[in-house]
């Protein structure tokens, strides 16, 4: 048969609605007319004659009184069934049965399409964000095969590389293609316009070409562009080329400003690039530009390590082979050079995808946890309206059934409305999913900010599209079989009474406890995260945030050459931003507390005449104007501060934090005791002794729980770094200050920008944005959680009122109080919520091990968040139960009766 | 096997269907009493199974229908043998040739 024949009667078939079906029956009738016209002439009276054409149409076994019109339907299916297109056409009826379904209850529809659009718009949501961090690859060349490597010394285990390192790395390893390396710092830009402090990275040479293919405009950096002297090129990002210089293309190839001198602009990288570096790097993923590493590498000293070393692996090499290589690299070096082997080097290798999300991955992963058990609730509670719906219309299906309609057609029509609800509910998860999912990306969790931006791409799509048809088919399945099972004489029989077979009711007071469970489990990690938050609000970090304005200056190396031009400059600042009205205190330090944007400084110290085999302690060290603990609300506990004397040449003083002054002197004061140190003088490191003269409450410098290395804090003139931050303490609005401050710097030097002038609760909320942005997930989870159960409990409890009236109208009628009536119902309607919420107890116990690592200051097994969440589970649902409960009081028992 | 079996049945119904039409159009009632005349009553051919083979023969392209008076003056829906309706027809006869033949050996065989 020829295609053409084919499409014509499927058009045909479909053309005007039913017109098929509409000839099929004329074509019926008039067969029936023909046989009524034979009976007629063989002598019976013309309606005995019609009949008995019904009959006869109805065929053997179509005897039953009323069965001519079963066997008249039975034929029309039957040629329905071998038309072309009659499994599409039979999929559409089973469609259109199920939206006239549908539109018939629109209360229930729309229960049912909220509940499926919220479960899966939440889990589209959190998918969006595990897609964009644990499951898309990183956005470089062979991105699969980019390695970290990690020096590890004393204690330290993710520290930068040295110059040499790096270069002997290169040199001697077979199994990396490439190694480049980046340290991150911050210049000046001017001419034209504003002076504009950026963030630099010094790269070698063969850094950018791991990241990047090419630049959008311009070159990459020349092989032997790295060293002394190669600082005079720049390869600016897409965004500060734009914002700066109104992307400009005739820019590549022409000098810009920097630090006071003119580099020439090489190229542009990629819109969007970024630099996808974990948190403990402290290479931030915005970096305004990049310029080749002016040191020497090679012949620079062997212990100073500033560098991030990124290599990528030859094809086929494995991590762990890898590792093995660096592993004996560190241990001819180690063999080599006697530094290397009192402080123990090695090398650890970590994949770059992995290690960047390696912060982030736990809370993900608990979310995406979290966000299934609600997946999960809301199907429960879509089965359990399902399976009421079924025992409503237990009698439609009775009817269809005995009208001829096979189970498995049955089973079709049934899953075909689950799965055209789950499909409503998809639809709408899409809208309310890029909702949250906006929203998220808006709150910045760490993960993201270092990947890549999540948003509904086809992956996001496909996996909200596959979990709508599984909870269709996962929420349709269990009431289509219930609803198919029961015997049909049995069913029609109960059917005229419209009552719910006491199976169903069993199974979704079963169906409600596992919900009421699940919500306990969620609301339970919702309670343990808020007490997480409450500590970290509470916690003391070692400073006073409030009142206080931060704000940061990098002085450009050729125009502050020497120590006393920094410090100078430093000083003078200090003195007139104290002199601001409004301003209690100015202080000026080398870094400020939990800002992590800037490379952090630590170093070995040791207590004056240490063995050389046992100097292998380690601290943050910070160079400060005296003022600054002041300025920050850091606690002096023994001693001073620094005098304005002490920062003249050649004092050797040292303050120390409370941890390293336990640890060094237990049960003695610290003050007086001599500590040699690693000073910079002139830009060359310099070991020398000082004494300790205070000791300050630790400053907690990373994150706001985590005592990560004990503090040293030395006069700005024994280390006068380039970048200085400063904080201006208040009593007033500290951004009021804003402004006056950058006018106190342009004053001292028109050329000088003042970078991130935020109040230094900005570093404070940054740190517990995590916990904010996991607390808050988990309470909107829980929050969904506990509604949805609400529905659930409230729609099985109103239903077994519905399904009892006659009773309760008995039990009135007989003499019961209102009292009894609502013991009744509630006893009832509560027995599931008990159930649930013991066994969810359990299970929020049984689950709380898998993310006690994102707790703080709270126990995983906290009795009171527990006993609150079974509270809140108890109340809930005697809420839920209580409304149904009302209306059975108010029962006329004469009504309640005659429903029967 | 059970498909087997059908086909043959199935086949045999549009066999004799085909056949009913040879000499000129019918309506559904005309091809059930035409079959059982001419199988001298052998087959008495329901409506159940009569109009499902009407219609998917006709998709099949062997029938063509249209709607015309019939003998006293009532519409019905008259099928026509097509061209290819013939050709399966004859198809179907030498299959059903064969088979017979096969059958009666089998039978004799014993």
């Amino acid at each position: 048969m020829s295609l053409r024949h084919r499409v014509t009667i499927l058009l045909r078939n479909f053309r005007r609605g039913g017109g098929a079906d509409r000839e099929l029956d004329a074509e019926i009738d008039a067969t029936l007319d023909l046989m009524a016209d034979e009976r007629a002439r063989a002598g019976l009276p013309p309606d005995q004659a019609r009949r008995a054409a019904r009959l006869d149409l109805a065929g053997p076994g179509g005897g039953a009184a009323g069965a001519g019109a079963i066997g008249v339907e039975a034929i029309k299916e039957s040629v329905r069934d071998v038309r072309p297109g009659a499994a599409l056409a039979g999929w559409l009826a089973d469609v259109r049965q199920a939206l006239r379904g549908m539109a018939r209850t629109p209360g229930w529809t729309a229960l049912v399409v909220l509940t499926l659009g919220v479960g899966i718009g939440a889990s589209t949501a959190i998918f969006g964000v595990v897609e964009a961090t644990l499951l898309r690859p990183l956005p470089y060349p062979n991105s699969e095969r980019l390695a970290l490597i990690w020096a590890q010394f004393g204690p330290e285990s993710k520290a930068p590389a040295s110059g040499h390192q790096l270069v002997a790395l290169r040199e001697r390893s077979t199994l990396f293609e490439s190694i480049g390396g980046i340290w991150v710092t911050s210049a000046s830009l001017t001419g034209n316009g504003e002076p504009e402090q950026i963030r630099v990275g010094f790269v070698t040479a063969d850094f950018l070409p791991l990241l990047v293919e090419r630049p959008a405009l311009g070159r990459q950096f020349e092989p032997d562009e790295e060293g002394p002297g190669k600082e005079t090129v720049v390869i600016l990002s897409h965004d500060l080329w734009r914002r700066r210089f109104g992307a400009d293309e005739a820019l590549v190839g022409r000098p810009i400003q920097m630090n006071g001198q003119a580099v020439e602009v090489r190229g542009v990288l990629p819109e969007g690039f970024r630099v996808a570096f974990p948190e403990a790097s402290r290479v931030s993923p915005d970096i305004d530009a990049f310029i080749p590493m002016p040191f020497d590498l090679r012949g620079g000293p062997l212990d100073v390590s500033y560098i991030r070393v990124l290599g990528r692996m030859r094809p086929g090499t494995t991590p762990h082979q890898a590792q093995a290589e660096v592993d004996r690299i560190a241990a001819g070096l180690r063999a080599e050079y006697k530094d290397y082997a009192s402080q123990d080097l090695q090398f650890r290798v970590a994949p770059l995808h992995a290690e960047v999300v390696h912060t982030a991955r736990p809370a993900i992963l608990a979310l995406s946890g979290g966000v299934a058990l609600v997946l999960l609730i809301a199907c429960i509670n879509v089965a359990s309206l399902l399976l009421a719906r079924g025992t409503e219309r237990q009698r439609e299906l009775t009817m269809r059934s005995a009208l001829g309609a096979a189970p498995s057609r049955l089973v079709r029509l049934l899953l075909t409305e689950s799965v055209g609800l789950a499909a409503a509910g998809g639809a709408l998860a899409l809208v309310l999913g890029s909702w949250g999912l906006a929203a998220l990306q808006a709150l910045q969790p760490e993960g993201i900010a270092r990947t890549g931006p999540a948003h509904v791409n086809l992956a996001v799509f496909g996996f909200a599209l596959a979990i709508t048809l599984a909870a269709g088919i996962a929420s349709g399945l269990a009431p289509a079989v219930a609803a198919t099972r029961g015997r049909i004489a049995e069913a029609l029989k109960r059917g005229g009474r419209g009552q719910a077979g006491g199976g169903t009711h069993r199974a979704r007071n079963v169906l409600i406890g596992c919900e009421v469970a699940l919500g306990c489990a969620v609301l339970a990690s919702a309670g343990l995260m808020a007490r997480t938050l409450h500590s970290l609000l509470r916690v003391d970090p070692g400073f006073e945030a409030r009142g206080v304005l931060t704000l940061q200056v990098a002085l450009p190396g050729p125009r502050y050459p020497t120590d006393h031009d920094r410090v100078d400059f430093a000083r003078r600042l200090q003195e007139k931003l104290a002199a601001l009205p409004g301003v209690e205190s100015a202080g000026m330090g080398s870094n400020l507390p939990l800002d992590t944007s800037l490379p952090n400084w630590y170093a070995p110290y040791w207590l004056e005449g240490t063995p050389e085999d046992q100097r292998n302690t380690m601290a943050d060290h910070r160079s400060v104007l005296p003022g600054f603990f002041r300025s920050i609300g850091a606690r002096l506990l023994e001693g001073r501060d620094f005098e304005p004397v002490e920062i003249e040449p050649g004092r050797l003083v040292a303050i120390v934090d409370d941890a390293l002054a336990r640890r060094t002197w237990p049960g003695r004061s610290a003050l007086g005791q001599r500590l040699a140190l690693e000073t910079m003088i002139e830009g060359n490191f310099k070991w020398q002794v000082a004494e300790v003269i205070g000791v300050v409450r630790h400053v907690q410098f990373h994150s706001l729980v985590d005592e990560v290395r004990e503090q040293v804090y030395i006069p700005y003139s024994l280390a006068s770094r380039q970048q200085i931050s400063l904080a201006l303490r208040t009593s007033g609005d500290p951004e009021s200050l804003a402004a006056p401050a950058r006018a106190a710097i342009a004053a001292l030097d028109p050329d000088l920008p003042a970078a991130r002038v935020v109040p230094l609760g900005h570093y404070v909320e940054q740190a517990r944005r995590a916990t904010r942005f996991l607390s808050l997930l988990s309470a909107s989870l829980a929050a969904i959680a506990l509604l949805l159960a609400v529905v659930g409990v409230y729609g099985v409890s109103s239903g077994s009122v519905t399904r009892r009236t006659s009773e309760i109208g008995v039990r009135v009628a007989l003499g019961a109080k209102n009292g009894d009536v609502l013991r009744l119902v509630l006893s009832q309607g509560m027995k599931p919520v008990a159930c649930g919420c013991v066994a969810g107890l359990a299970l929020s116990v049984a689950l709380a091990p898998l993310y006690s690592h994102l707790l703080y200051g709270v126990r995983p097994f906290d009795p009171a968040t527990y006993v609150l969440v079974a509270a809140l589970i108890a109340a809930a649902g005697l809420l839920a139960c209580w409304v149904p409960a009302r209306r059975a009081v108010r029962l006329d028992p004469l009504d309640a009766l005659r429903a029967e | 096997m059970g498909d087997a079996k059908s086909d043959l049945v199935r086949g045999t119904l549009e066999m004799l269907i085909l056949k009913a039409l040879v000499p000129g159009p019918l309506h559904g009632l005309g091809v059930a009493r035409r079959i059982a005349q001419i199988t001298r009553g052998a087959f008495d051919v329901g409506p159940g199974s009569l109009f499902p083979a009407l219609h998917r023969m006709e998709s099949e392209g062997w029938l063509k229908s249209s709607w015309s008076e019939s003998e006293n003056n009532r519409r019905a829906r008259f099928y026509t043998l097509t061209k290819s309706g013939r050709r399966q027809l004859e198809h179907e006869s030498k299959r059903w040739g064969r088979v017979s033949l096969a059958i009666a050996r089998a039978l004799e065989a014993t």
